[in-house]
């Protein structure tokens, strides 16, 4: 049966499976696939596998130079071709972050269910201040001492949909990886129209919630500029 | 069969047919060529996304995968045959609750207690306990425990009946595997006492056959759950939340399809507000227990026949001390 891997082949494997962890794990690629806190532990789990697979290596190369013998290596699972699939998924395909297709599909609203923090922190230092979607969000929606109301924020994230007035700004927030995604979703009311998907920084004073959706902020934006993906590009 | 002709006989097979070697060369350059080719396809949003998930939920649970293997190779090399039978209590009435507790000390999710508990079953732990610890040690870790206080905060409530309903469900089970006498097949067992000779020897081929194994089935488990996230219509969860039995039921289904780490499974919960919070203690309690990834390393790990019946039972167990912990304490 071909479909056994000797045990040579499976090392061969494992260390491909370890190296595009540590791959991932030293550059920011990782960080569209799961959070930054995970980083430490992938790449600790692909050193591990890394020096793993050199041993299992070098045991395999001194069984063949003394016996002469595979019977000892003949115990490979087939199930361990499978771990060329994400290898080949991360290195050649390399597949970008998530966006408007997966915010236009997960349909629960995260803010409804933000009530994370009861206390606000006050903004400190100049206006404009730098705030993620999602803790714009609450702080519209929990925040008793409206922290946010009379004062430019500025919110980086990515276009999903167009308005007459204006458009859908978006950025997905994820708790463990990129599989629990859900989308936090701010309406920006401007003249300009940036194409979908576009990531753009866009500065601008709260302005209520739309009047059909009470958990959907407005920001009324002064200034809309476009923007690189940012590194991490979750919230 | 002598050693010489052994080794006649393997000299001749690899002369004879494509060695597993050769293949492996040929799957990646069949790969890198597939990259070109179909850059179109691959290009597509929907193939983006299932990409993406596939690799994340492949990246996120590497380092638990790797802790795991760890724990359940210091088992089979270090812990004695004789250990568990001389430790743990002769009737497994007693011993299945201890298994049940021992499965919340260590910190995972369910990816790492799959190879862990065929190793305890390996080291002759009775199916009983070796099933409630397979339950238990992804559900009722702290870690688990603390991110569903953080994920619902305001509702201490949430984290007792998750605990409470876990437990239950651990040991239920962990019950009936035990009077039904099933045994807990552990495949490949021949692998295992392959390795001969000094013990970190040992240690390293059970760690490579065990890591390949596992990695393998959770790739299975992930491919299908990136699946279901990129097809799976949720417009129907509304229609559904209304109703208390029909909300229960959509969220034991839904943790099944979705197959998230139980370490973020809470958050998903609390996100799903349309839902009644005993629908989405079901949710919590179902996912750790049973879900698409974990049927996958299942067949892998004990069988065909093992998870044919174990995952319809422990779903329906799942369900049952999930609504009834609900309907008691939230």
């Amino acid at each position: 049966m071909v479909a056994v891997v000797n045990a040579r082949t499976q090392a061969y494997l494992i260390l491909l499976f370890g190296g595009a962890l540590v791959r991932l794990a030293a550059g920011n690629a990782l960080l569209r696939y799961v959070r930054p806190v995970a980083r430490p532990w992938v790449l600790l789990a692909g050193i591990g596998m890394v020096v793993l697979a050199v041993v299992l290596l070098a045991k395999a190369h001194q069984s063949r130079g003394s016996a002469g013998s595979t019977g000892g290596s003949s115990f490979g699972v087939p199930t361990g071709w499978l771990l060329l699939a994400p290898v080949i998924a991360i290195v050649v395909v390399a597949p970008p972050a998530l966006g408007s297709f997966s915010a236009n599909r997960e349909s629960s609203p995260v803010a409804a269910s933000a009530a994370v923090h009861k206390d606000f922190a006050g903004l400190t230092g100049l206006a404009p201040h730098r705030l993620g979607l999602f803790d714009f969000t609450t702080r519209v929606l929990w925040d008793s001492a409206r922290t946010v109301s009379g004062t430019d924020v500025t919110l980086t994230g990515f276009v999903l949909s167009q308005r007459n007035d204006g458009f859908v700004l978006a950025r997905l927030v994820i708790t463990c990886c990129a599989a629990d995604a859900r989308p936090v979703e701010v309406f920006v009311r401007n003249s300009t129209h940036p194409p979908e998907d576009a990531w753009v920084a866009v500065t601008g004073r709260y302005a209520g919630t739309d009047k059909a959706r009470p958990t959907f902020p407005v920001l009324a934006a002064s200034v809309v500029l476009p923007v690189n993906q940012p590194v991490n590009p979750y919230d | 069969m002598t050693e010489v002709d052994a080794s006649s006989a393997a000299a001749l097979n690899r002369a004879r047919r494509i060695n597993s070697t050769d293949l492996f060369c040929l799957l990646l350059l069949a790969a890198v060529a597939a990259r070109f080719i179909f850059s179109g396809e691959l290009s597509q949003p929907a193939v983006q996304a299932w990409t993406t998930v596939f690799v994340a939920i492949c990246v996120q649970a590497a380092p638990f995968v790797a802790l795991g293997i760890m724990v359940s190779t210091a088992i089979a090399v270090l812990v004695p045959t004789t250990f568990f039978a001389r430790v743990m209590p002769d009737r497994q009435f007693l011993a299945v609750p201890l298994a049940g507790l021992a499965g919340g000390v260590l910190p995972g999710c369910e990816c790492g207690s799959v190879p862990i508990a065929a190793s305890l079953a390996r080291r002759g732990v009775r199916p009983g306990p070796a099933v409630a610890f397979l339950l238990s040690a992804p559900a009722i870790n702290p870690v688990v425990l603390v991110a569903t206080a953080v994920a619902f905060p305001g509702h201490p409530g949430v984290v007792v009946a998750r605990f409470v309903a876990s437990l239950a469900l651990s040991l239920v089970v962990g019950w009936l595997w035990g009077l039904s006498g099933r045994p807990l097949p552990t495949r490949n067992r021949r692998g295992h006492e392959h390795g001969s000779g000094p013990r970190w020897q040992r240690a390293t081929s059970t760690a490579g056959h065990d890591l390949a194994q596992t990695l393998g089935l959770l790739i299975v488990g992930a491919a299908s759950a990136a699946t279901l996230n990129v097809t799976f219509p949720r417009a129907w969860l509304d229609h559904v939340a209304g109703h208390l039995l029909s909300g229960i039921l959509a969220m034991a289904v839904l943790a099944v399809v979705l197959a998230i780490c139980s370490e973020s499974d809470a958050f998903i919960a609390a996100g799903l507000t349309q839902f009644s919070l005993t629908a989405r203690l079901v949710f919590m309690v179902v996912g750790p227990a049973v879900d698409v990834k974990l049927i996958a390393m299942q067949t892998g790990t004990f069988g065909r026949s093992f998870a044919i019946r174990f995952a319809p039972l422990t779903w329906i167990a799942a369900v049952c001390t999930a609504t009834c912990t609900g309907w008691l304490l939230l």
